[in-house]
């Protein structure tokens, strides 16, 4: 039944324009600002002007900003339909927009998160009543309890791990936009500093100030427009809500409920996925996404990622824009803008040749489990 | 006493307040559901089991196992630069709940997985007593 409901939007709604701004350290604007820049940037991109905008979904962002109010009067926008979410990964702000378009709420929507999180020094440091008195403070501290318990399960070492670190920065190194330009071998990754052990420097994102937007519209309206459509082929979501420090939350296992409901919706399986994105706050979150994804079995995550597979010109090349720990953190906003210049071609040496259909992956924290699907 | 500077556990939330209570009578309890048994951590109003309001304050037995563990490296807070590098563990109690928590009485480099671990109160100040955890020194 849900899975027959999410086939019926299927190619329905499409991604007509995308904006990314450089990614850096710019203390001159707060993250409206760069919210409105990468507004402009995918307005150019789409060809729209912003009187074609009748939907607004924005992102909070750090300090109070990033709510729908504010950036509606910053853009001098009156949506028919506006919301905000309280949670990035840009995944969950697509399905509220392609929600939003096959349900006759808004034709055009624009989807956009900024931030200026690395000017503010404001690194989600700060943990919990329960956790902070004895020090558990930042993601690193429940991501290197999920990993040291991945390597304790199924045998992961280190020498595995570095192969995410070491081919996203081989990635970024081609990327324009990436914050991260300087070259990293297994070597250099092993040899690295802990941050949080088993979690080494090179494991860990990297804050910066920037913005993204994404503008979407019918399948219809899109194949109008100024650039080839990217269509949304399939979308699931599911959560871990309830779960609080056990194996159900760290572990993930509510991610292969998106995976059992996206493949069907999408009509396509593992296999024909040309390129591939998760979200990588920490290199955890691919290790484990690839296995409850399906791409490997369980606990195979490890030796999956060897000899190149997921690098550029392998079998699936993973996260061609460097991803969060080399391109930017950004909150998982990067990601689907890089599938979309992928799908048309326009992703110049990183391009990844003849790539029809993209999948993003990402959760919110260890709470909720997002994907999405895209072809050309 | 030395002043205290790392962070502190409110003892004004009265939802905690008795975890913290016990603590520094230097026992282990948790809230419990009178009706199905659940192990409420953290404490809530309603069980998230069976959505029945009350609710139980029980002891348990303070033995338990590390579900996994870390080791911090990076000052991410002033306060713990004097512990550089420490560890933080998720201990799961053989009752079933589970704790964030440190280990004590063990080099880091020593620690493992599914290790054996007891109940260890550390009287930080006149007030809080943490619940960290020390290598099991018997079998029970």
């Amino acid at each position: 039944m849900a899975v027959a409901e999410l086939q019926k939007l299927r190619n329905r709604v499409a991604i007509a324009g995308i904006g990314t701004t450089p990614q850096g350290v710019f203390p001159e604007k707060d993250g409206n600002d760069e919210a409105a820049d990468a507004f402009c940037l995918a307005l150019e991109d789409s060809g729209l002007t912003k009187d074609d905008v009748d939907g607004l979904i924005t992102c909070k962002s750090y300090g109070g900003l990033g709510i729908d109010t504010q950036m509606a009067a910053l853009l001098g926008l009156n949506p028919r339909y506006s919301a905000t979410l309280d949670y990035g990964t840009c995944n969950f702000s697509v399905h509220l927009a392609a929600m939003v378009i096959a349900s006759g709420f808004a034709d055009v929507v624009a989807c956009m998160y900024g931030t200026n999180q690395r000017s503010n020094r404001n690194f989600f440091n700060q943990g919990g009543d329960d956790g902070a008195p004895y020090g558990f403070v930042n993601i690193g501290g429940p991501a290197s309890l999920a990993l040291r318990r991945h390597m304790y399960e199924y045998g992961t070492t280190e020498e595995q791990m570095s192969a995410i670190a070491v081919t996203f920065r081989q990635h970024a190194l081609l990327n324009p936009i990436a914050y991260m330009k300087t070259p990293i071998t297994k070597e250099d990754y092993l040899n690295s500093r802990y941050i949080v052990a088993p979690l080494r420097l090179f494991d860990m994102c990297l804050i910066t100030d920037g913005g993204s937007c994404l503008i979407l519209s019918s399948a219809e309206r899109a194949r109008d427009m100024k650039k080839p459509p990217v269509y949304i082929m399939g979308m699931a979501e599911n959560t871990g809500l309830r779960y609080f420090q056990n194996d159900a939350q760290l572990m993930r296992p509510f991610i292969s409920e998106v995976a059992e409901r996206i493949y069907p919706a999408a009509g396509v399986s593992q296999k024909d996925i040309d390129v591939l994105y998760i979200q990588d706050p920490t290199s955890v979150w691919p290790l484990q996404m690839l296995e409850w994804y399906g791409f490997c079995g369980m606990g195979e995550g490890g030796q999956f990622i060897q000899n190149g597979r997921i690098g550029l010109g392998g079998e699936l090349p993973l996260n061609t824009n460097g991803g969060q720990l080399s391109e930017s953190y950004m909150w998982g906003w990067l990601h689907i803008p890089e599938a979309v210049r992928q799908l048309r071609g326009e992703a110049g040496p990183r391009q990844v040749e003849g790539a029809e259909i993209a999948q993003y992956c990402s959760t919110m924290a260890f709470h909720k489990a997002a994907s999405t699907i895209l072809r050309r | 006493m030395p002043e205290y500077k790392k962070p502190l556990p409110s003892l004004n939330n009265p939802r905690t307040k008795p975890f913290w209570e016990a603590a520094k009578q230097h026992e282990l309890m948790f809230q419990r559901c009178p009706e199905c048994g659940y192990y409420r951590n953290p404490p809530a109003p309603r069980c998230p089991e069976c959505l029945a309001v009350n609710d139980d304050w029980v002891q348990v037995s303070g033995r338990g196992k590390i579900w996994s563990f870390n080791v911090y490296h990076h000052l991410f807070s002033k306060t713990f630069e004097a512990e550089i590098p420490y560890n933080t563990a998720l201990v799961e109690l053989e009752e079933g709940p589970r704790l964030i928590t440190n280990i004590v009485g063990v080099r880091n480099e020593d620690l493992r997985v599914e290790m054996p671990v007891e109940v260890y109160f550390d009287d930080v100040t006149d007030e809080v007593s943490l619940v960290k955890f020390k290598p099991m020194t018997q079998s029970a």
